[in-house]
């Protein structure tokens, strides 16, 4: 039973970091109808800096700010040079854009920080544990990246629902003719909502340098699990995003969590260790294609 | 598009007397290759040329669907990599007489094996394109690519056949008494399984049902008002297409005598595109030209850098950003023969 | 004699919005019947019912006799329900003669050949000639289809919906955007069709309309407010209230 609320967590956890990332990538979606593969690079641009930083700082706090520019710094820098080019072209040249650009994020952190993985340490007022039940205890850190993701998740929805830049992000991803004709300066709010990602998926690189290796690809592993995400919830649906991250994150772990234990009930160890882990990575990719038959426009699709 | 031969600078007759020239000096030149290269002493040449006519079956075979059916699809590595397993499966049963699923016997026979191959990818494109199909624009590419995803970690779970590391074949197929060990044997038939397929392709193009899903890439709605429903069209296109890249991930099994998941890494799929992308969208050679440039590129640039993704990334931006309609494209610009 | 097309009750909601409102209809044969009405009446939206691209929500729609309702869009134009659109739409990249040999070819059920060559399309390709040199655009047969002027491409869908050999033609505003000597060559082409093929015809030419049409129905707002001839319709108060009042003020 503590085993299962200690996956339940640590799916939740997960759940929030895809939510982060997923946020950022359904909304350039939804309101520019960009299909942008470099999301995830962003994420790796964040950890890498954020990381930097606090290892030449020795401070873990200062290297949140950094994660944050580098990220924002880094998608105003690929919005004004390629995505921008990229609004009217159809989803193949986006697609071979956006996957030259991993191409070249990639190399350009390997000549600048080398290949080698790094570490990320928990600040020490971070570490230890928190008993949330009777036996169950659980690391402070992952609890308060669930905290910062449901704030931020919190933060996003009163920013889309009460201010005037959210109420037009909101249109524009439903009708982006509609803001279009309201005057509205697009490309200004393009590239705000671009940074707007950029910046949470940093936060989401950051976050999660110190329970992940920092290291070149790590965009990419967490990138199609987001592009489930998004799908699934619903393009352009930043609700859906919320839903299906939190959702996805938590049937992930458990599978990896329980699939191959119960494969070893029907079969020896060494083969149910690795179908277990096959079939639970096989998972969201299995669920998204489910949906999609039933409900090709996500489960929460953006109106309109 | 799909009418290849729409020439305007010169009489028709003239230029498709020209183009078929070239076709035949470049093949000759191909046929030739081994005996250059080997005259050059570099036996490394023919084993490049060899993946970038394998490469270019599998390219030609995604512009099936991605250039003239304008069906993004992001999972076609999947199709390559199930094409290569069945030669390493086919292959490791024979190796030791056991029976495939208990069922079905092995085999080290290239003629057996390649249709083998073929027809099950065949039936798994069938199987992934019939519901892929019911969505469209973004859900299709992000679909494709689960069904890829799904497929490549079933092969890495697959503990029997080498799961994660991959399966090692001990010789490769036999075929007619040859030793496809030897590189210039194995590239002779690569080179023949090209050429026959780029025929088809230049078949395929100029057929009836060609203009059909022509029309359905640029105006479905219009194809509609006179009484074409896209899917089974389309479905047809993604099995062909399916089938052509599963050919292309038979031969590379013999060529590696390997196969291993990395055959249906979602980044396998992007190059494909790339190469698709690189050399034409849509045109027949496009394909060819896009596998040999890249992996030419890759070639050289791997031994003058260690960095050259940073290079081969740029120049990619450099050719969607500014070059609609890739090398194709840029070469019939220079040569002054756009169509526009 | 019973008519081509029947439409009856046809409902069409959008969220709650009646958008199509118990709408009956009929074309008869040799005749052009057409549909007027101020912007947003859902005039558009009905022909797309009828040819199947909406599906609707109450009544029925039939085709000499038989009911229609079950087809999709691609069925019902096999059935022989032609279309043009507001919007033109064509194969752009195709030249005008590939747009017209490709209907012949899909009207031929030549579509599944996988591997036959150009050269076993030049008998479709003779026959999209002969009917492009009826229409008078011979002429422009090689040019691509996105470099035709715009009321080319109006010309040219219209020779394409007739090239389907269609029962019936639902033609979505043919004479929009077009010059007055071009509208003036489109009245004639469909003058000259009406022998051929019943037209329902949406249009806000009024000149063109009360030239051309045999019937006219108005709709407005979703609901069909008269049918007559052009003098019945001239006459209507309620007609001249919703619509041609409207008109005058605009």
């Amino acid at each position: 039973m503590i085993l299962v609320f200690e996956q339940l967590l640590n799916g939740l956890q997960y759940g929030v970091m895809l939510f982060l990332l997923a946020a950022g990538l359904t909304l350039i979606f939804g309101i520019m109808g960009i299909i942008n593969l470099a999301h995830g690079s962003l994420y790796m641009v964040g950890a890498f800096a954020g990381v930097w930083v606090a290892a030449q700082t020795g401070s873990f706090w200062l290297g949140l700010p950094a994660a944050l520019a580098a990220a924002a710094l880094t998608g105003v820098i690929i919005e004004a040079m390629v995505i921008r080019r990229l609004y009217d072209r159809d989803h193949l040249e986006q697609v071979l854009a956006t996957f030259a650009l991993i191409l070249v994020c990639n190399e350009l952190i390997v000549i600048v920080f080398g290949r080698q993985p790094r570490f990320a340490g928990i600040p020490d007022s971070l570490t230890g544990s928190v008993e949330l039940l009777p036996g169950l205890f659980y690391p402070l850190y992952r609890l308060i990246i669930i905290a910062v993701g449901m704030l931020v998740a919190g933060g996003l929805y009163l920013f889309i629902n009460r201010t005037r830049v959210g109420m037009l992000i909101r249109a524009g991803s439903t009708d982006r003719e509609m803001v279009r004709a309201l005057g509205v300066d697009i490309r200004r709010l393009y590239t705000a909502v671009f940074a707007l990602g950029a910046v949470m998926a940093g936060l989401a690189g950051y976050l999660a340098a110190p329970l992940f290796a920092v290291q070149v690809g790590m965009g990419e592993r967490i990138l199609l699990a987001t592009f489930v995400v998004v799908v699934v919830g619903g393009v352009g649906s930043i609700r859906g995003a919320f839903v299906a991250g939190i959702a996805l994150g938590i049937l992930d772990t458990a599978m990896r969590a329980f699939v191959p234990g119960l494969l070893k009930t029907v079969m020896n160890n060494a083969d149910a260790d690795a179908l277990g882990t096959g079939l639970a990575s096989m998972g969201i990719y299995l669920i998204m294609a489910l949906v999609l038959l039933v409900k090709p426009r996500g489960l929460l699709p953006a109106k309109g | 598009m799909a009418d290849i031969s729409t020439n305007r600078g010169l009489a028709p007759m003239k230029s498709s007397l020209l183009r078929w020239l070239a076709v035949l000096v470049v093949l000759a030149l191909l046929l030739a290759l081994p005996w250059i290269a080997k005259a050059a002493g570099s036996s490394a040449t023919i084993l490049l040329a060899t993946r970038i006519l394998i490469f270019a079956i599998a390219a030609g075979s995604l512009n099936l669907v991605l250039g003239i059916g304008g069906m993004v699809s992001f999972g076609h590595a999947a199709f390559f990599g199930i094409g290569g397993y069945v030669v390493a499966i086919l292959g490791f049963h024979h190796a030791d007489g056991s029976l495939f699923m208990g069922l079905v016997p092995g085999t080290n026979q290239l003629l057996i094996a390649l249709p083998v191959a073929v027809l099950v990818t065949a039936i798994f494109a069938a199987l992934i394109g019939a519901l892929s199909l019911r969505t469209g624009g973004v859900q299709f590419i992000m679909i494709t690519l689960a069904f890829a995803q799904m497929a490549f970690f079933l092969f890495s779970a697959l503990t029997t056949y080498g799961g994660e590391d991959g399966l090692m074949m001990r010789r490769p197929n036999e075929f007619l008494g040859l030793n496809l060990r030897q590189r210039p044997t194995m590239y002779f038939v690569a080179l023949g399984a090209a050429a026959l397929c780029f025929f088809g392709f230049y078949r395929f193009m100029n057929s009836s049902f060609c203009t059909v899903l022509d029309g359905l890439r640029q105006n479905p709605r219009r194809m509609a008002a006179i009484g074409i429903a896209p899917y089974r069209y389309r479905l047809l296109a993604f099995v062909l297409s399916g089938a052509g890249t599963g050919l292309a991930g038979a031969l590379m099994a013999n060529v590696l005598r390997f196969t291993s998941p990395d055959m249906l890494s979602w980044n396998l799929s992007g190059q494909f595109m790339i190469m698709v992308i690189l050399g034409g969208v849509g045109t027949l050679w496009g394909p060819l030209i896009g596998a040999a440039v890249l992996l030419i590129l890759e070639d050289k640039l791997n031994g003058l850098t260690e960095h050259w993704p940073l290079i081969l990334g740029l120049l990619l931006l450099v050719v969607v950003l500014r070059t609609p309609g890739g090398l194709m494209a840029l070469t019939s610009q220079v040569t002054g023969r756009m169509r526009k | 004699m019973s008519p081509v097309l029947e439409v009856r009750g046809l409902v069409k909601r959008f969220d709650g919005l009646l958008a199509t409102d118990h709408v009956d209809l009929d074309l008869r044969t040799g005749e052009i019947h057409a549909l007027i009405g101020p912007n947003g009446a859902g005039k558009s939206t009905l022909i797309n019912q009828i040819c199947g691209e909406l599906t609707h929500d109450e009544g029925s729609i039939l085709l000499e006799g038989q009911p229609i309702d079950a087809l999709t869009a691609p069925q019902r134009a096999q059935h022989g329900i032609g279309r043009t659109f507001q919007i033109v739409q064509l194969i752009g990249e195709a030249s005008v003669l590939d747009n017209v040999a490709l209907v012949e070819q899909v009207r031929q059920g030549r579509t599944w050949r996988l591997f036959d060559g150009r050269k076993s399309r030049v008998g479709l390709r003779d026959s999209a000639m002969e009917r492009l040199s009826t229409a008078g655009l011979a002429d422009r047969a090689d040019t691509r289809v996105l470099d035709l002027s715009h009321g080319e491409r109006k010309q040219v869908e219209l020779v394409m919906a007739c090239a389907l050999r269609p029962r019936l033609l639902l033609l979505d505003e043919p004479m929009a955007g077009l010059g007055q000597s071009e509208s003036a060559g489109m009245v004639t082409m469909l003058d000259r069709l009406r022998h051929e093929v019943p037209i329902l015809l949406i249009e806000h030419d009024m000149d063109a309309v009360f030239a051309l049409a045999d019937r006219i129905s108005v709709l407005v707002y979703g609901r069909i407010v008269a049918t007559g001839n052009a003098d019945t319709i001239r006459n209507d108060p309620e007609v001249r209230q919703a619509y041609l009042g409207e008109e005058d003020a605009a």
